[in-house]
């Protein structure tokens, strides 16, 4: 199946400026701006476990705790190693006290990636 | 208001937690006091690290090398292609040998099976090492029998051709894993396309069917802007609006028509309704690209304009 990017023609440097866009509007504070603009990228391409797991991460912020899950676990469906995903995923359920959050923390904590500190931290914390 | 809806809902019992982690990630970074200081949670807010986390980088050389050195390492015909090389280019120097101690090969053109055999097998044989090449010629029979092709006779450019061969077949095999593990880290990605994705959002279904190749394509693709970044994204989205509203102008001047069967309008109003939704949420983001350029060009301005009167 054909993406609508590659449908109509979007490059990968092209949705990579797009994604740039929507992180300086999440940096400046412009939270929904960024909600905005990354659901437009997943009309691009709903496949990129990378943008929902964004998403995921601004709802999170917001505290849309109900949209941020779902984004997650979309992220993870399409992409287990969305790293991301899995160290918010498992943020949320283990301050939920659901202990599956555990193995979440758990493997984002192996995957080299911008997030992986925070997950060995919060592994550590919620480990004890 | 019905309250009903509210206290109906079957996530009710989510929202004081979820209240208290919004509480508990907003306020936490504004450094007030919260719930949140008391507890032992960390403070990093969940963007943290996001933009990092998502940034495709491009894949290096040696990302590439490395996977395409594990796939070839799981590949049972290239391993066995290998170990075939490997053992070639050791027997490779016993022809040397034998051809440098007897000259067989060199008075000939050729090592015949007999050579071989009287000077593994003759016990006066001077040289222990021209011996040794040949009694590991004669162990590695296989081998032999595939060079010299049922006449029992070896050239010296049998060798080398032979070796060559399979270095060429060793090195078009990875050139191909290479190619292959180059395309898949190449995005745009659609490596998922295949399977539905679970919780993928409506707009999001619309879009995959309006990509679809074929004649179920909601729309005409539009002309394509090769222009790079931002300002090749802008005009290929601006096409792409463009597209779906003359798609939907279309679709509208056939609904429009009284003659239409019930079931082509049924089919028809579908495909408006999801070309509404697609216009709806592109335009969107548009709009706000748009607006964040133009904010950043005020910026820009207003800086230029500072520069200037602190000059003065």
């Amino acid at each position: 199946m054909t993406t609508l990017a590659q449908y109509i023609g979007i490059t990968t440097d092209q949705q990579q400026a797009i994604t740039s866009q929507a992180f300086d509007l999440l940096e400046a504070g412009e939270l929904d701006g960024a909600v905005v603009i990354f659901n437009g990228l997943l009309v691009l391409n709903p496949f990129d476990a990378a943008i929902h797991a964004a998403l995921g991460s601004v709802f999170h912020q917001q505290g849309k705790l109900t949209e941020a899950l779902a984004a997650y676990d979309t992220a993870l469906s399409i992409d287990g190693n969305t790293a991301l995903a899995r160290v918010n995923r498992g943020e949320l359920r283990c301050k939920r006290g659901d202990l599956g959050g555990i193995d979440d923390l758990r493997i984002a904590a192996r995957i080299p990636s911008a997030v992986q500190g925070r997950a060995q931290g919060a592994l550590r914390l919620y480990s004890r | 208001m019905d309250i009903s809806s509210i206290t109906n809902r079957t996530d009710i019992t989510e929202l004081p937690q979820a209240t208290n982690e919004g509480q508990r990630i907003n306020l936490g970074t504004e450094n007030t006091t919260t719930e949140s200081d008391h507890s032992p949670l960390p403070s990093n807010s969940p963007t943290d690290g996001a933009r990092d986390a998502t940034a495709n980088h491009p894949p290096t050389h040696d990302d590439i090398e490395r996977m395409t050195a594990d796939r070839l390492n799981n590949d049972p015909e290239y391993r066995d292609l290998q170990q075939k090389y490997d053992n070639w280019k050791g027997l490779e120097s016993d022809f040397a040998i034998i051809d440098h101690y007897t000259g067989v090969i060199t008075d000939d053109g050729v090592l015949t099976l007999e050579n071989l055999r009287a000077i593994a097998n003759d016990p006066f044989f001077p040289n222990p090492e021209a011996k040794a090449a040949a009694q590991r010629l004669l162990n590695n029979m296989p081998i032999w029998n595939e060079l010299a092709k049922g006449d029992n006779r070896v050239g010296t450019h049998d060798v080398t051709d032979f070796i060559a061969n399979m270095k060429n077949q060793l090195k078009a095999m990875k050139d191909d894993t290479r190619a292959a593990v180059t395309a898949e880290l190449t995005p745009p990605s659609a490596s998922a396309a295949a399977s539905a994705v679970p919780g993928a959002s409506a707009a999001a279904g619309a879009a995959a069917s309006a990509g679809s190749t074929g004649s179920e394509a909601l729309f005409q693709a539009p002309p394509l802007s090769t222009k790079p970044g931002m300002e090749g994204a802008v005009e290929n989205i601006g096409n792409t609006l463009t597209a779906i509203g003359n798609a939907t102008s279309d679709l509208a001047a056939q609904l429009a028509n009284p003659d239409l069967k019930p079931e082509d309008r049924q089919k028809l109003q579908a495909k408006y309704n999801e070309l509404q939704q697609l216009q709806s949420m592109l335009t969107a983001m548009y709009t706000q690209i748009q607006e964040a350029i133009a904010n950043l060009m005020k910026m820009y301005s207003d800086v230029a304009k500072n520069s200037i009167q602190n000059m003065r």
